[in-house]
């Protein structure tokens, strides 16, 4: 049996990368008895993967995991069961069987949206809501230098930006689609970052997975290349919403199998 | 949420920032206000390798059972993280509420090898706590020195306000006890404390002892400097390990630490008293679980870990009384719950071959053989019970049963080494390669069969039989290695042949410090200050520094390396109790020299003198 884990990871977590990730879930789901099924071989493994890797230093309140039982388990006991075995940072949010047909998560990712923000402060002097206006709110191509390790190529990143809209961190829930859930738990509000209300947040949504993945970096660093500014990446703050499948009626949460 | 101790900006820049954020599961989490004790637990290297380590982790458990006591865990941070934080002067942190470690009652450092001892200066300066035992003020933590280093603590003595001699399991409640009242009852002064704490059996206070020097060097007296302080401080040994605590909820790492499974130590010490080797005299006597508590022990730490691998941790796996049931039970528990089995530490034969068949894949995996010598006339001379005929029965089994890679593990360099031995390493193993092309047919091989031999160079220890021997300079145990490869290339079956052998300067310096004594203390301090830290990592060792620190503090390499000790001399590590009688050292001593074996304890006992600890395989026998 197919199932679909959806769950947050912030705080502290979000330093664990997600082969650590990964191992933490496979001895989570040993402790909690989840009856995993494993592959063939001398030594099996549970059969489990993540929609996508989270890069480390992210939050999210939308990862998806997928894994293979053996038994059937009551979903709500089944959550209770995962989350008494989590650390603070990581929070099961839903346990959800597939059809068996279902391709997994990673296969059928196709977006995700985001919320972005600047870790350290921002420079007062340059005027994001005209350079978005100018750099979204317009027609043409945004062209941007897509590197590989293999090679580099110029590549016209608009038509895999579904969505971009700008606000601030005060009024973030005006950038969230409807019935998302409130960001701001999950957002890293510690010392040494200065989310203000009036500071800028940006909401992506972007095509992902394996053939048109675009990362949010790579959006801002154009964002600010039109502007004629520096990009510093190191001061992005990026929170991942939640990932999606492309349906006939179109994007579709993969938290709806 | 918890705050941590490092800024996003900082763990966003550094190597695997999980090693710093604490929160694993099976953590601990106590509220620090509500407790009297706080006591920081240190392992002086990377977090990945002293997560790994199991001593810390029964600590752990020890401590934190007490409610009056919280423990910490804190860990070296590695050089990227070190270099920021010497630059923005971020004190050093526990894991679990990330406090700066001058705020504990104590630290508690673990010394399992000589080779991190820079890194105790890098963990106590980094923490903003005085290097030397005696610049500490009366805030300071009082830093405690324990692990098997401390049968000889005198080249760090200064940076340590007190040593824990033995195993943890015994008097560490009273020390605690001890410090708790006295601060209850407002008579806590450091110096107080610490002389008090020296009448506790097992603690050495090295502030509280005089050393005077001959005029050659040698030690001429070693005495305490108040009356009620012991002469002799004698180690602590635990008699009942089924019911001494055991950490059944180890914390799980999030980074994949080194030991990255679950860890069942079956039994201390051994039975065998190889004359080379320091963990075989020290833990005497050889003392086992039951059966029973080792299987209970195995399913719970399982459960509470949720590790897909579990393996035996003891110095001599195929001695436990009843190996083949705790296999056994392993096996058929681990085999329904899919759990990899590991076994380090077994003797190759028919038993343990057919185990190893059963727990991995005979092709991906080798066969270890630690004959520590070439010929048997140095296998004689070390006391190791490994005959030729073992060697290649053992093989030839393997061999048949499909394996074809061979670890051989040997010394180079031990007391009365001839040319003669060191060309029966490779000669040995190309008998070996031979055995295999004798005993497998063609059509049954998955190519070639590969005998790797790997030498490390003999660094004699206090507390054992060759504590009186001398070293060699690094040329002359290049000069052995170049012996030993030479002879490889001679041999018929030299394909199947490579040798690899250990950096030889990091031998002389692991060997200044094993049979150092105080003034020693001078040079490490240098060397720390002029760069020196995690010397046990290749890429940040630098001989030269370490010669230039010796110099500087006018200290003679040579006086601690290169000399044969007569046994009437004094040594630095001589006020300790053991255990072992003088007398069985510098017996064992002499029938090395006449290379005349001595029966392993189940054998006969030798009367080494453990016996006086009331237990264990001195009384089975
Ligand atoms: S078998 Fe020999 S080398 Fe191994 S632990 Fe025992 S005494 Fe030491
Ligand atoms: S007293 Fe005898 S049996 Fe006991 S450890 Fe010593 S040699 Fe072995």
């Amino acid at each position: 049996m197919k199932v679909r884990i959806r769950f947050t990871k912030s705080d502290a977590l979000r330093y664990v990368g997600h082969l650590d990730l990964l191992r933490f879930f496979q001895k989570a789901m040993r402790r909690a008895h989840v009856p995993m099924a494993f592959s063939e071989g001398f030594h099996p493994h549970q059969i489990m993967s993540f929609a996508s890797p989270l890069g480390v230093g992210i939050t999210s309140q939308g990862e998806y995991l997928d894994i293979e039982i053996t038994e059937q388990m009551d979903p709500s006991a089944a959550m209770e069961a995962l989350n008494a075995q989590m650390v603070e940072g990581v929070t099961i949010q839903s346990f959800t069987y597939l059809d068996d047909q279902a391709k997994n998560s990673m296969a059928s990712l196709a977006a995700a949206d985001y919320l972005v923000y600047f870790k350290r402060g921002l420079d007062k002097s340059l005027d994001y809501v005209d350079a978005y206006t100018q750099f979204y709110q317009t027609d043409g191509a945004i062209m941007v230098t897509k590197k590989t390790k293999k090679s580099e190529r110029e590549l016209d990143i608009r038509p895999l930006i579904l969505d971009m809209k700008v606000g601030t961190v005060g009024s973030m829930q005006d950038l969230l689609p409807a019935e998302y859930a409130d960001p701001t738990p999950y957002l890293p509000w510690e010392d040494g970052f200065c989310l203000n209300d009036s500071d800028v947040m940006f909401y992506l949504f972007l095509t992902s997975g394996s053939t048109d993945n675009l990362k949010p970096e790579l959006v801002m660093e154009a964002l600010h290349q039109k502007m004629g500014a520096d990009f510093d990446a190191a001061n992005l703050g990026i929170h991942r919403l939640d990932m999606f499948r492309a349906t006939e009626a179109g994007y579709q949460s993969l938290s709806k199998g | 949420m918890r705050k941590l101790a490092l800024s996003d900006e900082i763990l966003m820049q550094v190597d695997k920032a999980a090693r710093y954020i604490g929160n694993e599961f099976n953590s601990v989490k106590k509220d620090p206000s509500s407790v009297d004790i706080r006591f920081a637990m240190c392992f002086p290297d990377v977090y990945e390798i002293g997560m790994s380590h199991l001593g810390i982790q029964i600590l752990y458990e020890l401590f934190n059972r007490r409610e009056d006591t919280y423990c910490e865990r804190v860990y070296s941070p590695w050089p990227d993280l070190h270099a920021i934080m010497k630059e923005e002067q971020i004190p050093l942190f526990s894991l679990e509420s990330q406090t700066p470690i001058q705020e504990f009652d104590f630290l508690g450092i673990t010394l399992q090898y000589e080779m991190c001892y820079t890194n105790i200066l890098q963990v106590l300066d980094l923490s903003r706590i005085p290097l030397i035992a005696t610049d500490r003020r009366e805030s300071d933590p009082i830093v405690i020195g324990g692990g098997p280093c401390v049968y000889n603590p005198e080249p760090i003595a200064d940076f340590f306000d007190l040593f824990y001699i033995g195993e943890g399991e015994t008097v560490y409640s009273q020390l605690l006890d001890l410090y708790k009242e006295m601060k209850a009852s407002g008579t806590y002064a450091r110096a107080a404390f610490l002389h008090q704490a020296a009448l506790i059996p097992g603690i050495y206070v090295p502030s509280l002892y005089e050393v005077t020097y001959q005029e050659d060097g040698t030690l001429a007296s070693f005495t305490p400097i108040y009356e009620d302080v012991p002469a002799q401080v004698k180690r602590q040994v635990v008699m009942d390990l089924d019911h001494s605590p055991y950490p059944m909820k180890p914390v799980v790492p999030y980074v994949r630490a080194t030991q990255d499974r679950v860890v069942l130590e079956i039994q201390r010490g051994c039975i065998r008293g190889c004359r080379f080797c320091q963990a075989g005299m020290i833990y005497r006597p050889n003392r086992e679980k039951s059966l029973e508590v080792l299987e209970g022990y195995a399913i719970q730490m399982l459960e509470n870990t949720g590790y897909d691998e579990i393996s035996l941790s003891s110095l001599s796996s195929s001695d436990y009384h009843n190996i083949q049931g705790l296999v056994d039970f392993l096996i058929e528990e681990c085999k329904q719950r899919k759990i990899n089995i590991s076994l380090p530490s077994l003797r190759i034969d028919s038993f343990s071959l057919d185990v190893m068949s059963k727990v991995q894949d005979v092709n991906k995996s080798s066969i270890t053989f630690a004959p520590e010598a070439g010929s048997q006339r140095m296998r004689n001379t070390i006391n190791k019970g490994l005959t030729e005929e073992d060697i290649m029965n053992g093989a030839r089994l393997a061999f048949e049963g499909g394996w074809n890679k061979v670890k051989f593990y040997f010394m180079l360099g031990l007391p009365g080494e001839e040319e003669a031995d060191m060309r029966e390493i490779p000669e040995l193993s190309n008998r070996v390669a031979a055995l295999y092309y004798d005993t497998v047919p063609k059509e049954q091989r998955h190519g070639k069969c590969q005998i790797t031999m790997s030498t490390s160079f003999f660094v004699p220890k206090p507390w054992t039989p060759f504590q009186w021997a001398r070293m060699y300079p690094p040329e002359e145990y290049l000069r052995r290695a170049k012996i030993v490869n030479d002879t490889m290339k001679e041999q018929l079956n030299h394909k199947s042949l490579s040798y690899q052998w250990h950096q030889a300067d990091v031998t002389v310096l692991e060997g200044i410090f094993a049979r150092g004594d105080r003034r020693i203390a001078k040079a490490i301090q240098y060397a720390y200050e002029h760069g020196c830290f995690f010397d046990a990592w290749g890429e940040y060792f630098h001989y030269d520094k370490w010669l230039e620190a010796f110099a500087a503090c006018g200290i003679d390499p040579d006086f601690y390396t290169m000399r044969e000790r007569d046994i009437e001399e004094l040594l630095p590590w001589d006020f300790i109790d053991t255990g072992i009688r003088r007398e069985f050292l510098v017996h064992e001593w002499e029938q090395a020299k006449a290379a005349v074996v001595t029966p392993n304890c189940k054998m006969r006992c030798s009367g080494c003198g453990c016996k006086s600890f009331g237990g264990g395989i001195c009384y089975e026998s």
